[in-house]
């Protein structure tokens, strides 16, 4: 079954429109996903082919209350049946609800069809030929250093393809994700270790490569997290790496400034707008448009088209990522950040691409600034606190350098705790680079979607346990 | 789905390519529920189908493996997908041969409540009702969010070697998010909790812990640096013991990564004072959450321990890496079970030296592969003199593999989720981080 097919589309804005004609607004969004993920271990190889996460999802709203009902089954004569139920259930009637006129206000967009543009289709490229590849990749890794006991390539290339329609809007999407994780364990002296590359995006097969450099910087890694110890607590200057820096961006004020969150009365940023909230270096973005980027969309689970949000402009909180729902409370704007992990799961307001914007300095300057201090790099969690403001951030390596020099001792793991404001506030340098790495976010610990995290290195002070 | 699953398998059985094959199915139904504080904000009824197939292809001593999965609209139509798998099959015949385990006996498992699955909406607004009406008479505090999953699923396994087996299980999972307020502070306390069935739930219970938790926030600050006993509660105790499932794992050990040898002890250091780990892999428990009668290859579950009064003596195995080992599957991991210490809970609080009782952590999660831990925490007593002040910020490190070695467990038991264990497990000297 095509879901941007003609045929589908207009059944399901036929089942839409049935609803709607039962309640103040109604909507379909059809989602398929489709993935092939190959995986090779220094034993085995798999492949699977996946549907996953694919179905339908059918909507009434009366700006108050939603009513969903989702199926996986999507013949024509089954979404038509499921409709009939959903219908015979609903409590939202046209009469019922704060607002009953909900959903007249919202952009017509009309129909419109967007797909990613790759440099290589990943269905382009043999599966002997990626198969070859990644056994190339896997026998570099074994061969990094004798600790080196297991390895694991794991592949993945996705197509997500989505329809929204509702009365004023009739969108189709089809999202190209493909990701490659190279990981290496180490075992010595009783301590097994491992750490990671990743590289991903939405993009095609052309993100498949690894530089010497980058397999030379996994190999150093290994060695160090094998001879590391755990740091003496304490504040201490810091530098992130890129990725360090793309999770702070998304656990400070990411999640920090999902605006459902304000609804519910658990997230300080809402009574912190317009006021300063980090060092006036600080930019910090939320951009699901962003060319390449893992959280990349043309339009949302609800049909809002994507676009950049500028969260923290020169040190000052300026706007909330939000959903339909809480926008639509909060009387703001909806951002297109509303979300679902899957057909079988609520939207959220949640995050696409969270980034600090580059400045000026170099990684060198930014060091030689420092002194002395910890270099993090490989991070391997974090978890939000949009209420009490506190972060918890781990890195697997924290390396000591001293008058800009690495001193050749290395910690692990590292966390970064603290009070957001107090941490965003002690950045006193950011970095001339940019990168972005690709990231699974929860919301609290389910609703796992795809994001993208990133920056330059940064500069800061806080304190590591 | 039977009909669906024999028709597939049939197909399976008359390609020449396919050696050996498995097919799960699973159905499911669920309703789910969300408020923004008492006010209903959304609900969801989710009614889905799927068969995920795997195949194999035998090639003298080694195999390929591949595995595709189909929703109902292309049940009929498995044929392409069958096909496909056989290419990529043939393609990867280098891995290791297993064989699939063949028929066997399940044990009847009770795992589905009549009341989740016959009343699934019922039960869910019955559960609304009365945490809205509990959240209602708060003092200086709010329900901030009440998140409900209620689910059942029917599962469904067939493969080559006779192996066939099908259960029900009911599942509802409750989240919850409770304020606090004084003047202009405000703090939170999250909570999640898994049961099998309605009568499990005691929310009110819930929403009156984590406004007492919230509460305790609003005056907590920084707890002293340095090292000093630490006791660990309830909720994060499951996470403790996961490195120990990880390292006495078939997989771990054929990735030539696992820390623990067989008949030797499992702690890095000669254990004096601490209590030995008993750790049990036990997945016929009805009330837990990681109960099968079967596991995802068609093993038969059974109660295994791994590790015995804190020596390690025998590794749980799927079909795949029990083969390569020429050792019998016991099947996946199911509820963690840890045997209980001497010390009733109070005594374990109630140490002459200064102790840290953590109640929340951000979210503790020890690495599985290293053991180490540094994690922040959210929510803490700290005893000095006998006087107690909540903190809240800064971590505690460490690894699970040394510092279980003086760890002391409770008498007190503790069950929920997944876990049945002592309810609290002290260690005497832990690294805090923090003012």
């Amino acid at each position: 079954m095509m879901i941007r097919s003609r045929e589908f589309r207009d059944t399901l804005k036929n089942l839409a429109g049935d609803i709607a004609a039962r309640t103040p607004y109604g909507s379909a969004l059809a989602m398929s996903k489709k993935s092939l993920t190959i995986s090779i271990d220094s034993k085995n190889r798999s492949i699977e082919e996946k549907t996953f996460g694919s179905g339908v999802v059918f909507r009434a709203f009366d700006g108050s209350l939603c009513e969903e009902y989702s199926t996986n089954d999507i013949s024509i004569n089954s979404l038509k049946e499921s409709v009939r139920s959903f219908l015979s259930t609903l409590s939202i009637s046209r009469s019922c609800g704060d607002m009953p006129t909900f959903g007249r206000d919202l952009p017509s967009l009309g129909t419109a069809d967007f797909e990613t543009p790759v440099m290589l289709d990943p269905r382009d490229i043999p599966l002997d030929q990626k198969v070859d590849t990644f056994e190339e990749l896997k026998e570099v890794l074994l061969s990094l250093d004798d600790a080196v006991k297991d390895v694991r390539v794991s592949y993945s290339e996705s197509r997500e393809t989505s329809t929204f329609v509702d009365g004023k809007s009739d969108l189709s999407q089809e999202i190209i994700r493909t990701e490659i994780a190279l990981v290496a364990y180490a075992n010595a002296r009783g301590k097994t270790v491992y750490d990671y590359l990743i590289h991903g995006g939405t993009a095609g097969y052309e993100i498949i490569s690894f530089s010497a450099e980058d397999l030379e910087r996994l190999k150093v890694n290994l060695k160090s997290l094998l001879s590391a110890r755990f740091i003496e607590p304490g504040t201490y200057p810091i530098i992130t790496s890129p990725s360090t820096t793309g999770i702070i961006a998304h656990e400070s004020f990411g999640h920090g400034v999902e605006t459902d969150l304000f609804l519910k009365r658990n997230a300080k940023a809402k009574f912190y707008m317009d006021k300063e909230i980090a060092s006036p270096l600080v930019v910090m973005k939320d951009d699901p448009s962003l060319p390449g980027g893992y959280g990349t969309y043309f339009f949302d689970d609800e049909g809002i088209i994507s676009r950049p949000t500028k969260i923290i402009d020169d040190g000052i909180l300026r706007c909330g990522l939000s959903d339909l729902y809480s926008a639509r409370a909060l009387g703001v704007p909806a951002t297109g950040n509303g979300r679902r992990e899957s057909y079988a799961r609520k939207t959220y307001a949640r995050m696409s691409n969270t980034f600090i914007e580059p400045q000026k300095a170099t990684l060198e300057e930014l060091m030689s600034s420092a002194g002395s201090g910890i270099y993090l790099e490989s991070p391997s969690g974090g978890i939000e606190d949009p209420q009490g403001w506190g972060i918890q951030i781990t890195v697997k390596l924290g390396r000591e350098f001293k008058k800009g020099k690495f001193t050749g001792k290395a910690f692990s793991p590292v966390a970064i705790t603290g009070y957001v404001p107090d941490l965003l506030k002690s950045i006193s340098g950011i970095g001339n680079d940019f990168s972005m790495s690709s990231g699974h976010c929860g919301k609290g610990y389910k609703e796992m979607i795809k994001v993208g995290i990133g920056g330059p290195h940064i500069l800061a002070r806080c304190r590591l346990g | 789905m039977w009909n669906h699953i024999e028709r597939i398998a049939e197909e399976l059985e008359s390609s020449k390519d396919i050696s050996q094959w498995a097919i799960r199915g699973a159905h499911t139904r669920e309703h789910q529920f969300f408020s923004t504080g008492t006010k209903a904000e959304e609900f969801r009824t989710v009614d889905s189908r799927i068969i995920s197939v795997e195949i194999f292809h035998i090639h003298g001593k080694v195999q390929g493996i591949s595995s595709f999965s189909l929703q109902p609209h292309e049940w009929e139509e498995s044929r392409p997908h069958i096909e496909r798998a056989c290419d990529y099959a043939k393609k990867l015949h280098s891995n290791r041969l297993y064989i699939l385990p063949s028929q066997q006996k399940y044990r009847k498992l009770s795992l589905c409540s009549s009341d989740l699955k016959e009343n699934s909406r019922a039960v869910v607004d019955s559960i609304w009702g009365r945490a809205s009406k509990k959240a209602a008479k708060f003092k200086n505090g709010k329900l901030s969010t009440l998140e409900l999953f209620n689910t059942y699923r029917e599962r469904y396994f067939l493969n080559s070697r006779g192996c066939r087996g099908y259960y029900e299980e009911s599942q509802l999972f409750l989240d919850c998010v409770v304020t606090a307020h004084s003047g202009s502070v405000e703090t939170e306390s999250h909570g999640e909790y898994t049961f099998r069935s309605a009568d499990q739930v005691k929310v009110e219970d819930y929403l009156e812990q984590h406004l007492r938790r919230a509460k305790d926030k609003i005056h907590a600050g920084l707890p002293p640096s340095g090292v000093c006993a630490v006791v660990l509660s309830r909720e994060p105790l499951p996470a403790l013991f996961e490195p120990f499932v990880y390292h006495s794992s078939g997989k771990a050990f054929d990735m030539g990564i696992s820390v623990f040898r067989k008949d030797t002890p499992v702690c890095r250091r000669e254990q004096k004072d601490g209590t030995p780990l008993t750790l049990t892999s036990d997945p016929l428990l009805e009330k837990a959450s990681q109960s099968f009668p079967f596991d995802r290859d068609g093993v038969s579950a059974k109660r295994v321990t791994v590790i015995n009064k804190g020596v390690f003596t025998r590794m749980w195995a799927t079909a795949e890496y029990a083969d390569y080992s020429r050792v019998t599957p016991t099947g996946e991991f199911g509820n963690y079970v840890v045997d209980c210490g001497r010390h009733s809970l109070q005594h374990l609080l109630s140490s002459p030296e200064k102790t840290l009782h953590i109640a929340e952590f951000s979210h503790f999660r020890p690495d599985p592969a290293t053991g180490d831990f540094v994690d922040e925490i959210r929510l803490g007593y700290f005893t000095d003199k006998g006087k107690v002040k909540p903190v809240k910020g800064g971590s505690i490190s460490g690894n699970v593999f040394e510092c279980l070695c003086d760890a002391r467990f409770s008498s007190n038991i503790h069950s929920s989720g997944k876990y049945r264990g002592p309810s609290a497990v002290l260690f005497p000297q832990l690294t805090v981080s923090g003012a």
